[in-house]
């Protein structure tokens, strides 16, 4: 019987409770959203007793479903001031569907200044001191626990920068080598897990045997996962070999790759910090591309890199990251943009929100562009918790008005995902009316997708809000988003919900999911004070052309209003 | 005249022997993108962005002579 685990920190009191029918078609993004739609006042302080931390696994994830194991995390940001929610990959996710845990909430807060873990198991819930990991580093803080609980524990943790209540604090989570490297990384979720006192959640699934979602036609439900999942493997083949740092070529010749805090759309080192490149450097030091950060993925985007020694320094090096922190720093070593990856796992802070924060920061002169040491330095000051790094840690917004720095790309407070949306211009649709700020998980209109122009301001606003429609269905299965957020892959997750229920659920009842959630989330925004000013990119996107071809965002205002109407 | 072609990810698949650093082909002078697809038997719709010499490239471009085409499927990841 699947359960929602409650843990008061006021009181230091866990509750297990039935799940609610109303929540019986939420998962993952949906569950979360709906939870605190329902529990935490708009208007609340993020880092106060009020908001809550909610953690959900997908709907079909412990199902058969393909790469169905996606963790999403949720709150009220301390970033954007709204409603996040940000997922991962990893082994959380199916470990809590195993134990039956639809969702986790963390709500009050200690009144003590101790730091605790909590600890699940198919038997019970613990609350424990989290003793002398407090102040440690993701990848020292896992070590021990794995050295308490063993090696096949799943972990979320928070690093320093959670600890401090950062606005670009992560919670990490573990992968299936027992790695810190995936993370729910952004919009500040990890301040809002420091601020429960929440320093670990140690997930032990052994002898747990449950399901989360209760399947009519098992038999059905199987055939399908299995077709599909072929499909997937030969259908992404591209990312499986180079990961999505593939990326960087496209979006470059698109010319929307960051570069210099958004000064232009090409690098001219984009081809040291590629696909090809990331693949050669892999394998040529005993790393690999091909990995799955979670188990029953299929589409094996992830890789793990190994420094000069041949010794492993990170996992899971991104698009997002290598453009961040890379070209947006005017830096196109690997090597560094690995080691400055390494630190934001270990410190706990997001990759993009350092990379636009420092971005801006080099803008100021604190250091010059493409000085890979200087950003070594300077994510070092964030993780030591220096004035400066605390600074840089609450983000590029924060950073920019510290240092007198307009040119600081953020919506709603957030930065922006490494895609320039005077290039993409869905893209930036989406990142100025997502009510998750300007993240590009929640409808990136890439070149070549939904057939419309990336540099041209036709046909963005009904493909980025089809698309933040998708997107939104799979955060709430707990798929991840490679699958496809399009209508081929709604056809097929209707095909599994109706083996799921035994009955038929249509590609359109699908969609209608996606719109509820959305619904959802604009309402508690608006409640919150976010409003249609919140929803403009930075003014400079408007009127500093871009080069090398002098784009500029050109999507009327009064057609970026309209893309919720009739939700 | 002369082009070099690639074709990214899957694409791959409609010119099966080709290097991975693409494949100089000889066509007949003034024939656009779409044409170079009906050619070589690509299907349009399954092309998702065209690249001429490092710069987006509509379907009607009429290539050059040492044109350098890259073929891309609808991106995905991120």
């Amino acid at each position: 019987m699947a359960k929602i685990i409650r843990v008061d920190l006021t009181q230091k009191a866990i509750y297990s409770e039935s799940v609610p029918d109303r929540y019986f078609m939420l998962g993952g993004r949906g569950l979360t959203s709906q939870i605190i739609f329902d529990e935490v006042d708009p208007n609340c302080d993020a880092l106060g007793e009020n908001n809550k931390l909610v953690i959900a696994p997908g709907l079909l994830t412990g199902t058969p479903a393909p790469s169905s194991s996606r963790l999403s995390i949720g709150a009220k940001s301390p970033l954007t001031g709204g409603i996040k929610e940000s997922n991962a990959g990893g082994t959380v996710a199916r470990k809590l569907a195993k134990l039956g845990i639809k969702a986790i909430i963390l709500e009050g807060k200690p009144e003590d200044q101790f730091w605790y873990i909590l600890k699940m198991t198919h038997s019970d819930v613990v609350i424990l001191p989290a003793g002398d990991i407090v102040g440690l580093g993701n990848y020292e803080t896992v070590a021990r626990l794995q050295a308490v609980y063993g090696s096949k524990v799943g972990i979320m943790s928070i690093g320093p920068g959670g600890e401090r209540k950062m606005g670009s604090a992560t919670v990490a989570i573990t992968d299936p080598e027992g790695r810190p490297c995936r993370h729910c990384g952004r919009g500040g979720l990890g301040a809002v897990m420091g601020s429960k006192g929440i320093k670990a959640v140690v997930i032990d699934d052994r002898g747990a045997d449950d399901q989360l979602f209760s399947i009519a036609d098992q038999d059905g439900f199987n055939e399908v996962s299995r077709t599909w999942a072929k499909a997937l493997v030969q259908a992404k083949a591209g990312l499986t070999r180079f990961g999505t740092a593939s990326l960087v070529n496209p979006v470059n010749i698109a010319g929307g790759l960051p570069t210099r805090n958004y000064r232009a759309g090409n690098f001219e080192g984009a081809d040291k910090i590629n696909g090809a490149a990331l693949t050669e450097m892999a394998e040529s030091r005993g790393g690999r591309t091909g990995h799955a950060c979670s188990p029953g993925c299929v589409i094996r985007c992830s890789n793990i890199y190994h420094d000069k020694e041949g010794k492993y320094l990170t996992a899971g090096l991104e698009f997002e990251t290598i453009v961040l922190m890379g070209s947006n720093l005017g830096i196109d070593s690997l090597d560094v943009i690995a080691a400055l990856d390494r630190r934001c796992d270990d410190y706990g802070l997001d990759t993009m929100e350092m990379g636009n924060a420092i971005g801006v920061a080099m803008e100021a002169g604190i250091a010059a562009f493409g000085d890979g040491e200087a950003a070594l330095n300077l994510l070092d000051e964030a993780g030591k918790g220096t004035v400066l790094g605390r600074v840089l840690a609450q983000g590029a917004t924060v950073t920019g008005r510290v240092f007198g720095v307009h040119h600081v790309a953020a919506v709603k407070g957030q930065g922006l995902a490494g895609y320039d949306p005077r290039a993409l211009k869905g893209t930036g649709v989406t990142y100025a009316t997502s009510p998750m700020g300007a993240d590009h998980t929640s409808g990136n209109l890439l070149p070549g997708r939904a057939g419309v122009d990336c540099n041209s301001p036709k046909g963005q606003i009904k493909a980025s809000r089809d698309l933040q429609i998708m997107s939104t269905v799979i955060d709430n299965m707990g798929l991840c988003l490679f699958v496809g957020p399009l209508p081929p892959e709604m056809e097929i997750i209707s095909q599994l919900l109706t083996k799921a229920l035994g009955k038929l659920f249509n590609a359109e009842e699908v969609l209608e999911i996606g719109k509820g959630i959305l619904r959802t989330e604009l309402a508690f925004n608006r409640a919150a004070g976010l409003n249609k000013t919140d929803d403009r990119l930075p003014e400079f996107f408007r009127v500093e052309k871009l080069s090398p071809k002098g784009l500029v965002f050109d999507v009327s205002n009064k057609n970026i209003d309209q893309v919720h109407s009739g939700l | 005249m002369e082009i070099r072609l690639r074709l990214h990810w899957g694409l791959g698949r409609y010119l099966p022997d080709s290097p991975a650093k693409g494949i100089k082909l000889i066509l007949p002078e003034k024939i656009s993108i779409d044409e170079l697809f009906e050619e070589h038997g690509i299907p349009a719709v399954e092309v998702g962005m065209v690249a001429v010499n490092g710069c987006l490239a509509g379907r009607d471009r009429m290539l050059n002579d040492q044109d350098d085409v890259h073929l891309y499927p609808p991106l995905e990841g991120g």
